[in-house]
């Protein structure tokens, strides 16, 4: 199986789809004849031209609406907004009209758009491009949200986000467009709301998603020589979650810990915590333990920000402590 | 009209007091000489009572903080009063919070408002839970039940001495070398009986019902004794505060001395033929005579002739006291008291035996008022009921010296050439060396040893 970047895994569930079905068109600042900033949309303008491939104004609000109108018009947009720190600008679209309408109609009509953004922090771009926001839109129903952590992910999780009739926001992280891994040629699907279980163990369940999935993963793998057993799943989305997976782990190890690139007070795993809490109480040996970044905007200097952000010397402390 | 309702300030040396207690709620009536609240000082809880007729409006200081007198702690006034504007700055005065200074001109004061940082939110770690709960896991509990184990049995192992799966597995193990019959483990599971801590009369050793139904309960474990942090209560502070405080400053000399107590053992074995084991302390009613209230009578007498000695150290000046009042320690969960007999010069044996009944009953529930605990010239600090034979003890501060007292005890004894038992106490006496000097001390401590050598002379 060939190994391809996680951006070309992107660009290539892309193409796929929009050669699939032609009512797919992408929109976005600098997506066309740039590439996109992350390079996800290279040569995709070369090969479907301006009408499908189409550079917007720089204005999210313009984005999001424009995709919301064409997906309720019979088209399938995949609108690009360049940091998940801009979301702010299309809330009203995406949140009050692309998550409601499909309920408000009374059915009679969905919004099958996908937002592709990337979040996360690692480049010292501050706190105005380093946030992972997933917890707000969470908070609206009707929305999915899915956060993928390898290249063989983005690429089947973003050709069932683009075949989704529901609104699907898709967060992808900046600093993983860089990193390689096997994907298979061709049409595969994952289904959304399925987790990846990357470690079976009997002690402890460590549960993530995103950047963060991979550096438990490594974690995890590091400790097993070290006599701790420890099971590790990758969320892949949170928006369906996969309980079930989480339910059945957590059942079998007794302990839980959840990990996320996003600031502690209301992540989006204090609502996972809450739901294992409800379904596995009396199977839990400890206390549901979690690691997230600081409370505090992500710092720009790059020792403040590895400080900030769970690294895996936190992740393995955060282990062993659960562990007691 | 909207009137204040202040922390009482209840005695000379009283700077500061916590509300222990409302007893009155907001919106509840009150009338003069309702108790509303009660207070805790370094040195007792009393009851506050109102001087005001209306209406508890706004309760304003929490229980259990420390606040300087004269704080206002609650409002009081008429159902339809409004709260006055400053309430706020009441508010934060009333949780001992510092009133924040005038911010110094220009805008480069006010600093960011830091709300992801300012976190004040309570620590999770400070919520007590109720004493002597076994501490659990869900799992460790769903596991002990299926395998009807009792948690009374289990140790924990996790943090705080939770009770965690492996506990229960490592219990199982042991059970399954135990033979038992089911009815046995179901009765030791209700019962919370440890099957393996017993012994089997069935056949081959087996545990049968009866065995579980002669067997005790295990004690309930709470989780094991860890080290930890325990505030200071007010009057541990003050303790150390002020036994540090006397230490630092009161040069201390010890003068040690033998007393033959076998005529005072007899005089109060006299005093108490008559009287009950366990005398109630009745107004006017006779009270069984402590070997203490010999000693106060033979230190209050022995005051009265060394004038000298009934002084305090003043700095510059020493002062010479008019009345004699002498302290007796009492020992309290958490630290001591002094409290005070007054003019114990006048009083004899059996009145001395119910003003200190009194004062050690008072102590014990502390409701002292601050002038029964203030005003002592001479402490006496008793360990003989520990078998304690001798100690130096740390002069209260303001007085000029402390009789530690040891145990009566039977000992050989030299008398005009042959040896006879007697009852011997040994006590020290510790003098602040500013006020008063070793021959003075001395001389007031050999008329106390005399006085109770001859005690008819305090009955």
């Amino acid at each position: 199986m060939a190994e391809i970047h996680y951006w070309q895994a992107v660009r290539d569930a892309l193409r796929e789809e929009m050669i699939r079905d032609p009512r797919v068109f992408i929109l976005g600042e600098d997506v066309a004849i740039y590439g996109g900033a992350y390079g996800a949309t290279r040569g995709l303008y070369e090969e479907f031209g301006p009408e499908r491939v189409r550079d917007s104004a720089i204005s999210e609000a313009a984005i999001a609406g424009a995709a919301v109108g064409a997906a309720m018009c019979g088209y399938r947009p995949v609108a690009e907004i360049m940091y998940m720190d801009f979301m702010t600008i299309a809330m009203d679209q995406f949140c009050n009209q692309g998550a409601k309408n499909r309920y408000m109609f009374g059915g009679k009509t969905c919004v099958p758009m996908v937002l592709r953004t990337e979040g996360g922090a690692g480049r010292s771009i501050a706190a105005q491009h380093s946030q992972s926001l997933e917890a707000w839109f969470l908070h609206v129903p009707g929305i999915l949200i899915v956060c993928p952590s390898t290249p063989y992910d983005a690429k089947g999780l973003l050709k069932a986000a683009i075949r989704s009739n529901d609104p699907v926001l898709f967060i992808e992280h900046k600093m993983l467009y860089g990193t390689k891994g096997e994907v298979p040629e061709g049409d595969y699907v994952l289904p959304l709301g399925q987790a990846a279980i990357r470690r079976e163990g009997k002690q402890i369940t460590v549960a993530a998603y995103s950047r963060m999935a991979l550096r438990c993963n490594a974690v995890c793998q590091k400790l097993a020589g070290q006599g701790v057993d420890a099971e590790m799943i990758d969320l892949r989305c949170l928006r369906p979650l996969d309980l079930r997976c989480l339910l059945q782990s957590v059942r079998k190890t007794g302990r839980l810990l959840l990990v996320s690139e996003g600031c502690t007070d209301n992540n989006a795993v204090s609502e996972i915590a809450f739901r294992v809490m409800e379904h596995a109480f009396d199977y839990l040996d400890a206390p549901i333990a979690r690691l997230c970044a600081a409370n505090v905007p992500v710092p720009m200097s790059p020792p403040l920000e590895d400080a900030a952000i769970p690294n895996e010397a936190a992740i393995e402390k955060a282990i062993r402590e659960a562990l007691k | 009209m909207i009137q204040q309702i202040l922390m009482p300030k209840l005695g000379e040396t009283m700077t500061e007091a916590s509300v222990e207690k409302w007893r009155k709620a907001e919106g509840d009536p009150i009338r003069k000489g309702d108790v509303i609240l009660e207070i805790t000082t370094d040195k007792a809880t009393l009851e506050v009572e109102s001087s005001i007729v209306g209406v508890l409006k706004k309760i304003l200081a929490p229980e259990k903080v420390t606040l300087p007198v004269n704080t206002v702690i609650a409002l009081a006034g008429e159902p339809a009063d409004a709260l006055p504007d400053n309430l706020d700055e009441l508010l934060a005065a009333a949780r001992g919070e510092k009133t924040a200074e005038a911010p110094a001109a220009g805008p480069a004061s006010e600093g960011p408002s830091a709300a992801a940082s300012a976190d004040a939110e309570v620590e999770a770690e400070a919520v007590p839970g109720p004493a002597g709960r076994i501490l659990v896991s869900p799992r460790a509990r769903m596991r002990a039940k299926e395998a009807r184990v009792p948690l009374q049995v289990l140790r924990g192992s996790g943090p705080g001495g939770r009770i965690v799966e492996k506990d229960v597995s490592a219990y199982l193990a042991r059970r399954e070398q135990v033979r038992a019959t089911p009815t046995a483990v179901e009765l030791a599971f209700e019962r919370g009986v440890d099957l393996t801590a017993l012994r089997g009369t069935g056949p081959g050793g087996k545990i049968s019902k009866e065995d579980v139904l002669a067997a005790q309960p295990a004690p309930a474990r709470p989780a094991a004794a860890r080290e930890r942090r325990v505030e200071l209560t007010a009057m541990r502070r003050i303790v150390a505060e002020r036994m540090a405080k006397s230490k630092r400053e009161a040069p201390h000399f010890y003068l040690t001395m033998e007393v033959d107590m076998t005529a005072a053992a007899a005089l109060r074995a006299k005093l108490n033929a008559d009287l009950p084991a366990e005398a109630p302390a009745k107004a006017g009613g006779k009270m069984r005579v402590g070997f203490h209230d010999l000693l106060i009578r033979a230190c209050a007498t022995s005051l009265g002739e060394n004038p000298l000695m009934n002084v305090t150290w003043g700095g510059d000046h020493i002062r010479v006291r008019a009345e004699i009042n002498i302290g007796l320690a009492v020992a309290l969960d958490e630290g001591l008291i002094v409290p005070v007999i007054r003019n114990a010069d006048r009083l004899d044996l059996t009145a001395t035996a119910r003003a200190s009944a009194q004062m050690i009953e008072k102590a014990r529930s502390k409701r002292l008022l601050p002038d029964e605990y203030e005003g002592g010239c001479l402490t006496i600090s008793n360990l003989g009921m520990f078998d304690v034979d001798n100690f130096i003890p740390v002069i209260n501060p303001g007085e000029s010296a402390i009789l530690g007292v040891g145990r009566i005890a039977q000992k050989p004894v030299v008398i005009a050439g042959a040896v006879q038992v007697r009852s011997m106490m040994s006590c020290t006496l510790s003098a602040d060396h500013r006020a008063v000097d070793g021959a003075i001390a001395a001389r007031f401590l050999k008329r106390v040893k005399e006085f109770l050598e001859k005690p008819e002379a305090l009955a």
